[in-house]
């Protein structure tokens, strides 16, 4: 008899915390028909704790802390959000150089909010199919497949770090490279655009053996 | 719950926006709100009704700045605040020397504000205040790391500029003790290291912020460049810095030349000079280079080095030294380090301030802190000391074997402060070895013009109070000098002096009238030729316990051009004017027990200014001495006071060091004239005084006034005076003593008022 070693000592009893502070600002009638159900679940059921790295606070972003997971190395979470912030900070300045120099009229075009440019970045990062290997009488096909939205993220997030690791100068920080690149893919240029979209014409080319997927 | 909503509504943009302001801390545009809502509202923002948002923003962080932007018109009411300076003179005034997070910012931002702080208004306020003729007054400014001591020297050096003073700027001098590829032996001193690099690029920085002053200033002497060429005298300087600047291996020298002509001709008053030092603490510490030999280089053997530390003697005037002291950036410094004396050691002992270094004619005795001659036992204690007790012995012998013939000792003795103890001790001493010889002492309180803390008053008058008794038991004779109007509490205004406009607030004007007075006084035992010696002077004026003499002065004395003595006296029937000089206030002196008159100054009548057989004017002009004339005077004028005379034609000299605060009235001779001569009044060097140690009721006041404001104190509550080593009992018997001596010099008619007092002691 097999025990699954990773699992959650919660039993199915349990709900998950509710950290978003918009939905208890509401008042009861402006809840929606599943809400109003959910809230009335929660009377009855348990709650889970929250995990430490989650808060109800304005600074608090799950696509950051994502990111900033997966930047990590060792568990040297310290740094990471370092560098996170340091990468925010670059993005904001380099932002606010191009705006006060800008003329008037185009002042309104440039973005300044660099967690706007984060998540505008990395939305136009993640590919819309992807490949997957299957094997089918003993050769590999590259089959088209969707993604999920999870798998959508993660690809566009492991594309950036990879990016920002190996493809630059020895002597350039993380955060200015970064900085650069998510610069350069919310205008919808630079590198990892460039991965996306022969991806996507990967995926285009190999269109016959989509049949290959059965799921 | 439901306000709260509110925050994050696009429509309540104005609140949003203060909010923003706040929390994004004047940054420029808008503040990162990471939610959902937040980033509708980020991105509306950014589109067009964000403009609301901005421009309520921009309004509110209006408080924090000030559009002021000459820091001469900086004031109180911008502290705090943020002016910004226009991005060309930030490239002209700081190539060099603004600190590289602050330059991140202006790159940012587009724009340099500079925070008014209070350290900055201050400095800038004694530089507005300072006279450029006096040597250099060297500023420090040290602080905690990040504190803003490089932005205030910044700030300070952008007043300079736009002042038009020449800005010599060393961004960081620990840049100077470290990090040096290229160190090279220099050709001009066999033993120094010259750093190449380092000087160019000062150098080019250096002509960037002063290149118009460059072409003024010219060099004085020639400047050899190794064996063929060669800056003549009388070049301009920009022609030292291109010869730094094409040849690199100069630049040291160049520096140096420069540094060294600057020194020079600051003080001429063409320009200005404004030396501002970064992490000064560099020059005095350790450096981390290495010679060939790997042997470590002190700084000393640098010339860089060697050269500034030439600008930082205070031996040059017209213009200021500004220098800070950083942490980051030294060397072999623990990080916690940020006071000055932790920073720069020793030199901060010359840099800061000059040790208290206490050495009278006859003493030399150890230097001791400040503060620490505030009381009468210190003083008295001080001279209990062994050594110094030796010491005095041994000087004052070596003095006395050299006389010929000792009168006496003339006294001059501090009375407010622990000196006073000092004198008494001293006193003392010469009455118990030379009882035979006299002593005259005189007790100096500078004029207080101003009440200070009660402690320091009342610390003042005990000080007064006990050097008076102490001194006049052991002394001869005791006068006390000054120019104050009352020994007391209370400060009255000074005593003033016709013809005569000198500044109360400075003790080098006041003891100059003291001195001129003292000079006179003193004259009848002093001269080679007079018959009377000090003690016969002392027991003339001090008989039954009269210790005490008052000093009258007349500074100067008003003679009319021509008048001879006669004709002087007869003008002034009522009196001369001559003032109390023993602060005892603008009374007139209208009686006295007796008398030492000296006049000074006088020419001699010409016999042929009056003809045979014309009749005498008056009594006064019988053929006699000038002295008998004098005699006759003062018995008119004081009957029954026994009163002695000296005429004297040398009148007293004021030649310079002496201040010049003559009224434009006298001539060279400090005759008086009917009206001035003209715009250009010569310098007066020398006037006519005359001067009077008097014994006489007018002291009784004085003495009595001292022993009510010292009886009315209450001595519990000034027992930090008593712990310095004076007794209760002493204090006592002192009062007593006061007492007696006020009364020697009780007549019948302030009988009624005395007996109205009880003792109640």
């Amino acid at each position: 008899r097999l025990t699954q070693v990773r699992w959650s000592r919660y039993n199915a009893q349990y709900l998950e915390p509710e950290v978003n502070r918009e939905l208890l600002q509401k008042s009861w009638d402006e809840l929606s028909e599943e809400e109003k159900a959910e809230q009335e679940l929660k009377a009855v059921r348990p709650i889970k704790a929250a995990p430490s790295n989650v808060t109800s606070s304005v600074f608090s972003d799950p696509m950051i802390s994502k990111f900033t997971n997966m930047m990590m190395r060792d568990g040297n979470k310290v740094l990471a959000r370092s560098l996170m912030a340091q990468t925010l900070e670059a993005i904001k300045r380099k932002q606010l150089e191009k705006y006060h120099q800008a003329p008037e009229h185009e002042k309104d075009k440039i973005e300044c909010n660099p967690y706007v440019i984060f998540h505008e970045a990395l939305k136009n990062c993640q590919p819309v199919i992807g490949l997957c290997s299957i094997t089918r009488g003993g050769k590999t096909y590259q089959v088209p497949v969707p993604l999920t939205d999870n798998r959508k993220r993660f690809l566009a997030m492991k594309w950036l770090i990879t990016e920002c690791r190996e493809n630059k100068h020895r002597r350039t920080l993380m955060p200015e490279k970064l900085s650069q690149e998510l610069l350069q893919a919310f205008h919808n240029e630079g590198a990892i655009i460039k991965k996306k979209h022969v991806l996507h014409k990967m995926a285009e080319s190999n269109r016959a053996y989509a049949h290959f997927r059965w799921w | 719950m439901f306000p709260a909503a509110s925050r994050y509504h696009v429509g309540s943009a104005a609140i949003s926006g203060i909010r923003l302001a706040l929390l994004s801390s004047a940054m420029g545009s808008c503040c990162e709100i990471p939610s959902a809502l937040g980033r509708a509202l980020g991105s509306a923002a950014a589109a067009g009704s964000g403009r609301d948002a901005q421009s309520s923003a921009e309004g509110s962080r209006a408080v924090f700045r000030t559009a002021e932007s000459d820091p001469a018109n900086h004031g109180e009411l911008h502290e705090g605040r943020h002016y910004n300076i226009a991005l060309q003179e930030v490239r002209a005034v700081f190539p060099h020397g603004l600190p590289s997070p602050f330059q991140q910012q202006i790159k940012t931002f587009n724009e340099a504000s500079v925070m008014v702080r209070k350290p900055a208004l201050e400095l800038l306020t004694y530089l507005k205040s300072s006279s450029f003729a006096n040597p250099v007054i060297r500023y420090v400014i040290y602080g905690e790391k990040g504190t803003g001591k490089t932005m205030t020297l910044c700030h300070v050096v952008h007043y300079c500029a736009r002042q038009g003073w020449l800005v010599l700027h060393v961004p960081d001098a620990h840049l100077w003790v470290k990090n040096c590829r290229q160190l090279m032996q220099s050709s001009y001193k066999k033993d120094r290291l010259d750093q190449p690099l380092q000087a160019s690029s000062w150098l080019k920085n250096f002509k960037i912020t002063n290149e118009h002053f460059l072409k003024e200033i010219k060099t004085q002497r020639k400047y050899m460049w190794g064996k063929r060429e060669c800056t003549e005298e009388g070049r301009p300087l920009g022609e030292v810095v291109e010869q730094g600047l094409a040849r690199v291996r100069d630049a040291s020298d160049a520096v140096g030349v420069v540094l060294r002509e600057l020194k020079q001709q600051s003080g001429l008053g063409a320009f200005r000079l404004l030396v501002a030092v970064d992490g000064v603490n560099a020059l005095w510490g350790r450096t981390t280079l290495r010679k060939e030999d790997k042997s470590p280089v002190s700084p000393e053997e640098l010339t860089l080095v060697h050269n500034l530390r030439k600008m930082m003697v205070n031996d040059w005037n017209g213009g200021a030294v500004v220098t800070t002291l950083s942490q980051t950036g030294s060397l072999f410094k623990p990080s916690s380090a940020y006071l000055p004396h932790e920073l720069l050691g020793k030199v901060s002992a010359i840099l800061i301030s000059p040790p208290p270094r206490w050495g009278a004619e006859m003493h030399e005795i150890n230097p001791l802190d400040e503060g620490r001659l505030s009381a009468f036992g210190h003083g008295d204690g001080l001279m209990r000391d062994p050594a110094c007790l030796e010491e005095l012995d041994d000087r004052l012998h070596f003095f006395v074997e050299e006389c010929d013939y000792l009168q006496g000792f003339q006294v001059l003795c501090d009375l407010h402060d622990g000196f006073s103890g000092v004198g008494a001790k001293v006193t003392e001493l010469l009455h118990d070895e030379y009882s035979r010889k006299g002593i005259l002492t005189f007790g100096l309180t500078p004029v207080i013009h101003k009440t200070e803390q009660l402690e320091k008053d009342v610390y003042r008058l005990l000080n007064t109070a006990l050097g008076i008794v102490h001194l006049s038991t052991h002394s001869s004779l005791f006068c006390p000098l000054s120019l104050n109007s009352s020994l007391g509490l209370k400060p009255k205004p000074p005593v003033t002096f016709p013809y005569l406009n000198y500044d109360a607030a400075l003790d080098y004007h006041s003891s100059a009238v003291l001195a001129a007075a003292l000079d006179t006084v003193t004259v009848p035992y002093r001269l080679s030729g007079s018959p009377c010696s000090m003690l016969h002077l002392a027991e003339a004026l001090g008989f039954s316990g009269r210790k005490v003499a008052a000093a009258l002065a007349a500074v100067p004395l008003p003679v009319v051009h021509g008048h001879s003595l006669r004709d002087t006296l007869r003008t002034q029937q009522q009196g001369l004017p001559w003032k109390l000089l023993s602060s005892g206030g603008e009374q007139q002196v209208s009686r006295c027990f007796a008398q030492s008159v000296v006049l000074r100054g006088i020419c001699k009548e010409k016999p042929s200014s009056s003809f045979p057989g014309k009749r005498p004017h008056s009594a006064l002009q019988a053929y006699e001495s000038e002295e008998e004339i004098l005699q006759r005077y003062l018995q008119t004028l004081f009957p029954g006071a026994f009163s002695t005379s000296h005429v004297l034609e040398q009148p007293c000299p004021t030649l310079p060091p002496y201040p010049q605060f003559f009224s434009p009235l006298l001539t060279k001779q400090g005759l008086l004239l009917d009206k001035p001569l003209g715009s250009s009044s010569p310098a007066v060097r020398s006037v006519p005084v005359a001067a009077a140690l008097q014994s006489g009721p007018v002291l009784h006041a004085l003495l009595r006034g001292l022993h009510r404001e010292l009886r009315a104190l209450d001595t519990r509550r000034w027992a930090g005076f008593f712990a310095a080593g004076l007794e209760e009992e002493d204090f006592r018997e002192a009062l007593h003593a006061l007492r007696a001596l006020a009364d020697c010099y009780k007549t019948h008619l302030e009988a009624d008022e005395s007996e109205d007092e009880t003792d109640s002691d």
